[in-house]
C-alpha cells in the first residue's frame, strides 16, 4: 500500500472563470501563429539553440527540475502566448525534450530526465522503518518530558502583599 | 490525473525502429506514376515521423558527446 499525499480539495478553477473575459481575448483562444509542426520546430530550435537560453537551461537542470517537467511548461507557455495549438505542443514536447537532454549532457550536468516512475507502487520497507523510527523517538521524548516535569518538586507561589521576594 | 503527459509521449516516440522510406525508382516509360493518395498516406508526411527525425539527430549527437567523439 502506497502513502498517498493529500491534496489540497479547493486547488480547482472556479466555475465560469474561463468566461471572465470575452471570448478571443485571450492569446489561445486566437488562430495560432505557428500552424505546423515544422514551424514549432523551427521555432523552439531558434530559441533554445542561443546561448542565453542554454545558461538558463543548465541552470534550471541543475537545481533538479525535470527535463519533463521544463519541456511540458515550455510548450504549455507556447499555447498559451499563442504561438501554436495544444496538439502541435503534444507533438513537439518530445524533442524539446531530446534538446533539453543535448545541452545538459553537453554542459556534463547530472540532471533528472524525469522518465523513471515518479511514485512507487508500494512504500517501500525502508521507509516505513525510518517513519516508524521517527515516531518512536518522538513518543521517547514525549514520555521523558512528562517524567521530568513529575520528578520536579512544586514551588507553590505566594501571591500575597506581604510575601517575599524572590 | 495526468498532468504532464511529456514522459509518456518521449516513451511512445520509437526512434530506434524508425524506418527511413526508400524511394523505388522505376525507370520505364510506362511504368505506373505515384499515386497522390500514396503520397498522403506515406509516413515521412506525418508530423510524427518528422519529430522523430529531428530526435534522431539530436539522439546521435548526445551519444557522440557521450562517447566523447
Amino acid at each position: 500500500m502506497a502513502i498517498e499525499e493529500q491534496k489540497p480539495l479547493l486547488d480547482a478553477p472556479i466555475p465560469g472563470m474561463s468566461m471572465t473575459h470575452e471570448l478571443g481575448a485571450r492569446p489561445w483562444q486566437t488562430a495560432a501563429q505557428f500552424t505546423t509542426v515544422d514551424e514549432a520546430i523551427e521555432y523552439y530550435m531558434s530559441r533554445m539553440a542561443t546561448e542565453e537560453y542554454m545558461e538558463q537551461a543548465v541552470e534550471v537542470l541543475e537545481m533538479g527540475v525535470a527535463v519533463t517537467d521544463i519541456a511540458n511548461t515550455m510548450q504549455m507557455a507556447g499555447v498559451m502566448e499563442g504561438k501554436h495549438s495544444i496538439d502541435v505542443g503534444m507533438l513537439v514536447t518530445p524533442l524539446i525534450m531530446e534538446m533539453l537532454m543535448l545541452i545538459g549532457d553537453n554542459a556534463e550536468v547530472d540532471y533528472d530526465d524525469g522518465l523513471t516512475d515518479e511514485k512507487p507502487t508500494e512504500t517501500s520497507d525502508a521507509k516505513i522503518d525510518i517513519i516508524r523510527r521517527e515516531m518512536k523517538e518522538r513518543i521517547d521524548k514525549v514520555e521523558d518530558k512528562v517524567d521530568t516535569v513529575d520528578d520536579e518538586p512544586e514551588v507553590e507561589e505566594t501571591k500575597g502583599l506581604m510575601a517575599r521576594r524572590v | 490525473m495526468l498532468n504532464n503527459p511529456a514522459r509518456q509521449l518521449y516513451m511512445n516516440m520509437d526512434i530506434d525502429n524508425l524506418e527511413e522510406e526508400k524511394e523505388v525508382t522505376s525507370t520505364g516509360l510506362l511504368s505506373p506514376r505515384k499515386q497522390m493518395s500514396n503520397i498522403s498516406k506515406s509516413a515521412s508526411q506525418q508530423p510524427a515521423f518528422r519529430v522523430a527525425q529531428h530526435m534522431k539527430t539530436l539522439r546521435k549527437q548526445r551519444g557522440m558527446l557521450k562517447n566523447g567523439d
